[in-house]
């Protein structure tokens, strides 16, 4: 991470421009994580924000220093929802990561690592992978044998970013990708209410494929023809997280070309981070002639899935199965709830929800610590985080927690094992589709 | 996430500051930048930052700061908006932002807690207890324990239930010369000089404070005026009639409209002031019937309309427009001045008369809101950095302060004098006063170190 040859010029007027909204209230240090646990500015929205315009405006050359306070922060944007002045300092951290690395990504691994996310054919082969990984018996056996836990401990480093790299792969069996199975459209059942584009997002289509083929079904099963488009890239969400500006540009403008014309009612997608990144795709190219106007009808018509099913209303959904309620709690992705302002609406379909029972858990919408890849950059912070997280979750009582997106789906999964926590980690599309079929399982047994 | 890219080579003050205070020593310049402003102003960047954590660290670094004749700012959430912890002089900050210890005596309503807590950090402990910490400033988000006991913190509730410096049962504090002091308030007061003295005596690094138990029961109601006199005829009917409301809020029209702009909550555009009410207490009878007396008053006053909240949710609604205030202003203007004056309540219609006046000669938009119950009021200044000119905010400010001062009120209620309004002290207390708080200044800090340029300003003869 050693920025080189930095021109901070043409992105100095945005970062001054951000930060003169601040008016160091401090109000934003009471939901920031990383302040939370270390009470130091620099790791606070109002220190960064003030840093990176000391750094705009010339005051310090440290710009290593201030790249990593970029870093250090989890862009969970909490500081966001509750800046009365409108202050953006997590859009403020991936603007200053762009500008401090020139648009592009840090370094070699990170490049690579990236590039993957071009491909989606190599998400589905990763998916086989993953499969293979499972079936073998190798997952079982590594886990079994404690190997990686037991050189984490001891040497800790690369050894425990392993370890937690295989431990957020699931341990139930993940499904087969659903880019290539799925037909372009799969048609509305019941009287036709319109048509809309799933936006298939990259870990979504691999690790819970079995989430997007239910958030698919549903949105039929609700009178929505689904449109799903194979050839859709990232949505970019990691390239600029990562600085990558122009990794960013290459996957949007290919999605842009994609969805930008498409005649849909709405773009849905069950990825809290695709939705927050399709919502600002336009922001970064209002003044381009040939995207400017693609980029807008992306951005106006990307709605996340619980967003969209709220706002539509759901069909068919009967108020009592007459049954044990399952206890669930409600996790806010970040990129929902602070970057979308979802908040409501994913709780009240869940409360709607026959099959559960819905307990509301303390500060649900604190970041989980998983952040993109927060977890495996800054494994320590994202386990204080995750460790909370789980405390909270216990004291629901809950048997089931959801969410609506794969990081977090991936980092909670991995809490309940790591932290001993008794409930299932599940993606709210599942448990409607669960509440639909248990539905239909009735009306069979009457009809 | 610490890797600093530079590692100094440190000499003189700041190697003994390493030896003392290990890695709690900040030094480099990203980490000072951060360090040089509160929630107004912006100052000098601090020689060195110290992350204290325990009474020893406070001490080891007053006592290398009073040999080198080091100024020492004591700074918690810097959510002050007076300047308060702002370095005008090369300085060496102690953040407390890590002194984070509660300890809660439940059985004798007391808890013991390190400067660094936060006030709404307290608050949630409490809670399960059935208990509460009475002082609730605004900013009680964010701003610490002891940023409150240096500015003798109020809030709305302090009507009925007093400010900081009524709740503090006992205080260690550390002197310049790093001697460490526990003292409660029996005999002489001296941990009641150090409370709204702004940091600028000694150094507070513990607080007894004494807890009260949550009411039972609370009910609001919210009148609409047309004029501010009747508003202010309504606030003093409510302490003539021997009532003693939780919370007593005003909003004036300015602030009606900016809330209007943004929430659209259906307030009366043409009224001149609302007032928001609670009563509280273990006793519902007795606080319906308070209520009822608090809306009484408001139809005696001349309200044009007034009600009370049948439930919670009501009582929500009445407030909101009250805690909309803040984040409504910011979209008239990113900045604002938050005034602070305090008058006598029978002036409160005259002196809102007179700073409208000045508001509307000047080139910023001014809302007027505050804690009528006390007399406090928060004529907030609207502007913004990039097109206004500071003095010309700072003008108005002043302005606006010297009407405070001509109606027999004070330049602060709970915001603290600080810098912004230091200049103002020569005006508005005399300079017996003055010499008298210097005197007792030198006694505690000889050599002016401990946040030095703040609350007092320099007479001809110092």
């Amino acid at each position: 991470m050693h920025p080189k040859s930095i021109n901070l010029e043409s992105m100095s007027p945005a970062l001054i421009e951000g930060a003169d909204v601040c008016v160091q209230c401090g109000l934003c240090l009471s939901v920031c994580p990383t302040y939370q646990q270390t009470g130091e500015e620099i790791q606070s929205p109002r220190g960064r924000v003030m840093l990176y315009k000391a750094a705009a405006q010339g005051l310090t050359d440290e710009l290593d220093v201030v790249l990593e306070a970029a870093y250090d922060c989890l862009d969970c944007r909490a500081c966001q929802t509750i800046c009365p002045s409108g202050v953006k300092p997590g859009e403020l951290a991936l603007d200053t990561r762009v500008a401090l690395q020139e648009g592009k990504p840090a370094n070699l691994a990170q490049q690579a690592m990236l590039e993957v996310f071009k491909y989606p054919i190599l998400f589905d082969v990763g998916n086989a992978g993953v499969r293979l990984y499972q079936k073998s018996g190798l997952q079982k056996a590594i886990r079994g044998s404690g190997v990686l836990r037991g050189m984490a401990r001891k040497h800790g480093g690369l050894w425990a970013k392993l370890h937690l790299f295989e431990g957020l792969i699931p341990s139930r069996e993940v499904a087969p990708a659903i880019r290539l199975r799925t037909p372009y459209i799969t048609q509305h059942q019941g009287d036709y209410r319109g048509t809309v584009a799933f936006f298939l997002g990259c870990v979504m289509n691999a690790v819970f494929s079995e989430a997007s083929s239910a958030s698919i079904d549903i949105l039929a099963r609700n009178g929505f023809d689904v449109i799903l488009l194979r050839e859709t890239t990232c949505c970019g969400a990691p390239h600029i997280e990562e600085g990558d500006f122009n990794g960013y540009r290459q996957v949007s403008l290919r999605n842009a070309k994609l969805y930008g014309t498409l005649a849909v009612d709405a773009i849905v997608t069950d990825c809290a981070a695709c939705g927050a990144e399709l919502k600002k795709m336009h922001k970064h190219f209002k003044d381009d002639p040939e995207f400017g106007g693609l980029t807008s009808n992306i951005s106006s018509k990307t709605q996340a899935l619980s967003e969209f099913l709220k706002k539509v209303g759901l069909r068919d959904l009967p108020e009592d199965l007459d049954m044990d309620r399952r206890k669930v709690t409600y996790q806010d992705a970040c990129h929902l709830c602070h970057a979308q302002g979802v908040c409501n609406q994913p709780r009240d379909i869940l409360k709607q929800n026959p099959i559960l029972d819905y307990q509301e858990m303390q500060n649900a919408s604190d970041c989980c610590g998983s952040a993109g890849i927060y977890n495996i950059t800054h494994t320590e912070t994202s386990m204080e985080q995750l460790d909370k997280k789980m405390e909270r979750i216990r004291a629901t009582g809950a048997e089931v927690i959801t969410v609506e997106n794969p990081g977090c789906l991936l980092q909670l999964d991995y809490g309940t094992r790591e932290f001993e926590v008794a409930a299932e980690v599940k993606h709210t599309a599942i448990l409607l589709k669960e509440a639909y079929q248990e539905a239909d399982r009735r009306k069979t047994i009457k009809g | 996430m610490k890797a600093k890219a530079k590692v100094r080579e440190l000499t003189g003050y700041l190697r003994e500051l390493q030896v003392a205070v290990g890695e709690k020593l900040r030094v480099e310049l990203p980490d000072r930048l951060l360090f040089r402003y509160d929630a107004l102003l912006q100052g000098e960047v601090p020689l060195a930052v110290v992350m204290a954590e325990t009474t020893e660290d406070v001490v080891r670094t007053l006592k290398i700061c009073d040999h080198h004749n080091l100024p020492v700012i004591p700074r918690g959430g810097a959510s002050g908006l007076s300047g308060g912890v702002v370095p005008i002089k090369p300085s060496v900050v102690i953040s407390t932002t890590r002194m984070k210890n509660v300890q809660i005596d439940q059985e004798n309503m007391i808890a013991t807690v390190q400067p660094g807590v936060i006030n709404q950090e307290l608050q949630d402990a409490l809670k399960p207890l059935g208990l509460y910490y009475p002082p609730d400033p605004q900013s009680g988000r964010q701003a610490t324990i002891g940023g409150n006991i240096g500015e003798n913190a109020g809030g709305p509730m302090c009507l009925k239930k007093g400010v900081t410096g009524d709740y503090v049962l006992e205080l260690e504090f550390v002197t310049m010369q790093g001697d460490v002091y526990r003292m409660d308030r029996s005999g002489v007061d001296l941990p009641g000089l150090l409370i709204g003295s702004e940091g600028t005596l000694a150094f507070v690094t513990e607080a007894k404070l004494k807890l009260a138990v949550l009411p039972r029961y609370t009910q609001t109601a919210r009148a609409i005026f047309n004029t501010l006199e009747d508003a202010g005829k309504a606030v003093a009917l409510i302490t003539a009639r021997g009532l003693t409301p939780a919370k007593l809020e005003l909003m004036d029209k300015a602030s009606i409209n900016a809330v209007e702009d943004a929430f659209h909550l259906g307030l009366p555009r043409e009224a001149e002031a609302v007032l928001v009410c609670d009563t509280d207490g273990n006793d519902l009878a007795v606080v319906s019937a308070e209520i009822q007396a608090v809306k009484q008053a408001f139809d005696d006053a001349g309200a044009t309309s007034s009600q009370i909240a049948q439930n919670d949710r009501e009582a929500e609604a009445l407030w909101k427009a009250r805690k909309s205030i803040s984040p409504s202003l910011g979209r008239i203007r990113p900045q604002r001045m938050n005034e602070d004056i305090v008058v006598p309540r029978s002036k409160l219609p005259v002196v809102m008369r007179e700073i409208r006046a000045l508001g509307d000669a000047s080139p910023f938009p001014l809302a007027i809101f505050g804690h009528a119950g006390d007399g406090n009021l928060h004529p907030n200044i609207l502007y913004s950095k990039q097109t206004d000119s500071w003095d010309e905010v700072d003008h108005l400010a002043h302005e606006i302060a010297r009407v405070a001062i001509k109606y027999g009120g004070v330049l602060s209620g709970e915001h603290g004098i600080g810098l912004a309004k230091k200049p103002f002290m020569l005006e508005a207390t005399p300079r017996a006063t003055l010499e008298a708080y210097w005197a007792v200044k030198h006694t505690l800090d000889p050599k002016n170190l401990m946040n030095p340029g703040k609350v007092l300003p320099e007479l001809a003869s110092n």
